[in-house]
């Protein structure tokens, strides 16, 4: 279970301070609940993290092939799931201190779903044609 | 592999993404070139970084505060928004006028692109697009299969997708902290009762002034119409002088 920190004034002070002193990324961090983030560190993290999966279901979902819209919705549903499960269960932030679920789930949404669907296109086109 | 790609009905796809790639590094090239060396960028987005973090900190901090440490606290967090908001403004202005460059870059290619491709499908969804997409999915295509792609919307989804990460990679992404104002920045939406009643009575006399414009308008339009008229009959009257000169003339000789 994450600390809520929320609501407590001197722990958002201290996150924020500590956003000014984050320690510089490293590798490790991304699977340490301990690390401390800075809300840009962060942000660039789950923006890539939205492209690699964008990327690997356009793929597959042109390999295979899936067809239809639905897996437009599916897509967005899965990224989605997989940046808050993340944020919440791996590294265990306070969303709060990081601007709300919105802020965060956001970050490289509209990128990475364009970058889906020009994977998918390529792939469905490149190998059943 | 290469040429079973190369052999495929839709190889033409590979060429969109390819000039989509080229050209997306050229234009951050340029951009690096008029934009993001420049001095003045780099102190507008160090500015707009240290605001937008001071007004955080600000926001936080207020809250555990005495009524009276929180107004002057509040007023401090007004000016820091203030100076957040001009810096924003200037680096859009700033960004907007070396970004006609670049719109130039991406014209020429799209219509290069548009030259070798009009009329052809590069690609072929493997969806029905929704009537939003469908104009441009199809977009000079024959035919009434929508699954078939145009140029247009792989152009785009490349433009998108590899524009927004590729400016990630080399850091050229604009400032989270920034918010965009746009040419037409909105007022701050407070709720000081003096700003809103000063908002009000400018619009209401924007709404007077309209009216008169417009009731001087319509009497302008009746003077036009009433001379008009008389106009009409002083030419009818001299007509009518007219053929009795005629008239006395013959009488006369």
């Amino acid at each position: 279970m994450k600390e809520s920190k929320s609501g407590n004034p001197k722990s958002s002070l201290k996150q924020l301070q500590n956003n000014e002193n984050a320690s510089p990324f490293t590798y490790s961090k991304l699977l340490d609940p301990e690390a401390d983030w800075d809300k840009d560190q962060l942000g660039d993290v789950l923006h890539w993290i939205r492209q690699v999966v964008g990327l690997f279901c356009g793929l597959f979902c042109g390999a295979v092939p899936l067809v239809g819209g639905i897996w437009v919705l599916a897509f967005l549903a899965l990224s989605s799931g997989i940046i808050y499960g993340y944020y919440s269960l791996i590294l265990k932030v306070d969303e709060e201190d990081f601007g709300g679920h919105g802020a965060l789930l956001q970050e490289g949404l509209f990128a990475s779903l364009t970058l889906f669907l020009l994977c998918w296109i390529l792939a469905y086109s490149l190998a059943h044609f | 592999m290469a040429t079973m790609f190369s052999s495929s009905k839709y190889s033409d796809s590979l060429t969109v993404v390819g000039v989509s790639l080229c050209s997306a590094v050229i234009c951050e090239a340029i951009s690096w070139i008029l934009i993001y060396r420049t001095s003045s960028y780099k102190s507008l987005r160090s500015s707009i970084d240290k605001a937008s973090r001071k007004l955080e900190y600000m926001k936080t901090t207020t809250d555990s505060l005495k009524l009276t440490t929180k107004k002057s606290k509040t007023k401090k967090m007004d000016r820091v928004e203030t100076s957040l908001k001009e810096s924003s403004r200037d680096l859009f202005f700033f960004k907007f006028k070396s970004g006609a460059v670049v719109a130039v870059v991406l014209i020429v290619v799209f219509g290069l692109l548009n030259s070798l491709f009009e009329g052809k499908p590069v690609a072929k969804l493997p969806f029905t697009p929704i009537w939003i997409v469908k104009s441009m999915s199809h977009r000079g295509l024959q035919g009434t299969d929508f699954t078939d792609c145009s140029m247009a919307f792989l152009y785009f989804l490349c433009s998108i997708s590899i524009r927004t990460n590729l400016q990630k990679f080399l850091g050229f992404a604009p400032p989270r902290g920034s918010a965009n104002p746009g040419l037409f920045p909105m007022p701050d939406q407070k709720t000081n009762g003096q700003e809103v009643g000063v908002v009000r009575s400018s619009l209401d006399a924007l709404v007077k002034g309209g009216r008169q414009i417009l009731v001087i308008a319509r009497n302008m339009l009746e003077v036009v119409d009433l001379n008009k008229t008389r106009g009409v009959r002083a030419l009818h009257q001299l007509d009518i002088g007219k053929e009795q000169m005629s008239f006395t003339g013959k009488f006369c000789f």
